[in-house]
């Protein structure tokens, strides 16, 4: 009996070497690849860069062109200014105050004939002293009312205080008033 | 025969090292050329655009400085200046109670005030100790008058016919129902100009409603202090001619 045996004397393929070559090419092909990208971006960014230094150059010198002219408007710029630092001075000032007309004005109008003044003052904090004569005791007492209902149904006059009540001679009354003003009331008007 | 293998191996490998060397120089590329280039451009884009907006402020500034009438704006200062003057200025401060007590029809029984320094200069060297940029000055004042007289005198204070003066701490004592014996204290104001105008972009300040308001009454109704020198007439060179 003949037996035939087949020898492979053909080196066996290397199958690792040839995964490394595959992926040296593709490493290779990507290198170059990002190799020209490389050289796309940098030509445009120095295109870039060369465009925006033209354009901020332009820029700076219509900035320095309107600087000069400003400059030539300072005097009416200098007026302008301190013109307006007064007028905000005044508007300040203005503000800040008792409106003491107002307030006056309201108080003379609110009282009845039947009272008469004796003295008001009217101090910077808003509290209000009035000095005041009544011809009679229904006078007084309707008074009395009148400035009860003035710090219930307005807001203008707080804390109303009526006190030291005197009787004179001729059957008058004196009655001596304070009361606290509500500034913000009278800055409405 | 082992430098066969070697160089058979280096054939192997080569693209792999080539491409590494290409890795490795693509990265220097980048980190010194590509990422500076990006970052300058980030700071001129910036730059650029600070400027564009410094431009459009310049813009307009100059265009509301272009509307600007400068015969106007000098007249309005002339007259914001008689209403809170630039120093003391004790003239206008009788004069503007003259004025008032003329206008009001009260009679004025008592104005006077502590001048403090006179000096012209002084008024924008002392500091202002409430970090206020005006400062005050206090008059006594005392006047008889009727109701609707007092009152006019009270709006008419506010009116910048004169220079500005605020009433405080009012005190009235009633002579007769209708004829009151005031005595209050008036405050009066001055304020030295702006030492410096602020930078080129500043802004010109715009004015707000009610200062828009103060400003129409004021051009309405103060008088401009004229920097006009007063005229004297001059006698003759020769007294013998």
């Amino acid at each position: 009996m003949k037996s035939i045996r087949q020898i492979n004397l053909a080196h066996a393929p290397n199958k690792v070497g040839e995964k490394v070559r595959k992926i040296g090419k593709i490493l290779s092909i990507i290198s170059f690849l990002l190799l020209g990208l490389f050289l796309i971006l940098y030509t445009a960014s120095f295109s870039l860069i060369s465009y925006l230094s033209i354009k901020y150059n332009s820029t700076q010198e219509r900035v320095t062109e309107l600087s000069n002219l400003i400059s030539e408007k300072k005097n009416v710029e200098a007026v302008k200014i301190a013109s307006f630092k007064k007028l905000n001075s005044i508007e300040k000032i203005l503000k800040s105050q008792l409106p003491y007309r107002l307030i006056l004005k309201d108080i003379f109008e609110f009282m009845p004939s039947s009272i008469q003044f004796k003295n008001i003052s009217v101090g910077e904090d808003g509290v209000v002293t009035m000095e005041t004569s009544a011809s009679s005791s229904a006078a007084l007492s309707d008074f009395v009312s009148l400035l009860s209902t003035k710090d219930e149904l307005e807001d203008k006059y707080k804390n109303i205080n009526a006190s030291s009540v005197s009787r004179e001679s001729e059957g008058a009354y004196n009655l001596n008033v304070t009361f606290v003003l509500n500034k913000a009331k009278f800055n409405e008007n | 025969m082992k430098i066969n293998d070697l160089l058979s191996k280096l054939r192997e490998y080569q693209s792999f090292f080539i491409s590494s060397v290409i890795a490795v120089v693509l990265f220097w590329l980048f980190q010194n050329y590509l990422i500076p280039n990006g970052t300058k451009i980030g700071e001129m884009l910036t730059m650029q655009n600070d400027l564009i907006a410094k431009e459009k402020i310049l813009t307009k500034k100059l265009e509301d400085l272009g509307g600007l009438d400068e015969v106007e704006e000098l007249l309005l200062l002339r007259k914001v200046n008689a209403v809170i003057p630039q120093e003391k200025d004790i003239f206008s401060i009788f004069s503007g109670l003259d004025t008032q007590q003329a206008d009001a029809g009260v009679v004025i029984t008592q104005s006077d005030f502590t001048a403090g320094v006179v000096s012209t200069g002084s008024a924008a060297i002392v500091p202002a100790a409430d970090n206020k940029p005006y400062k005050s000055l206090d008059v006594s004042f005392a006047a008889i008058a009727n109701k609707e007289n007092f009152l006019t005198l009270l709006n008419n204070l506010e009116s910048f016919k004169t220079r500005l003066f605020i009433p405080h701490d009012v005190k009235i004592s009633f002579v007769s129902p209708d004829t009151l014996d005031t005595s209050f204290i008036l405050t009066t104001y001055y304020l030295p100009f702006p030492p410096q105008l602020g930078t080129l972009e500043t802004p010109l300040p715009q004015l707000s409603g009610q200062l828009a308001r103060i400003k129409d009454k004021i051009n309405q109704n103060a008088t401009a202090i004229s920097d006009a020198e007063p005229i004297f007439e001059k006698g003759k060179s020769n007294l013998f001619q």
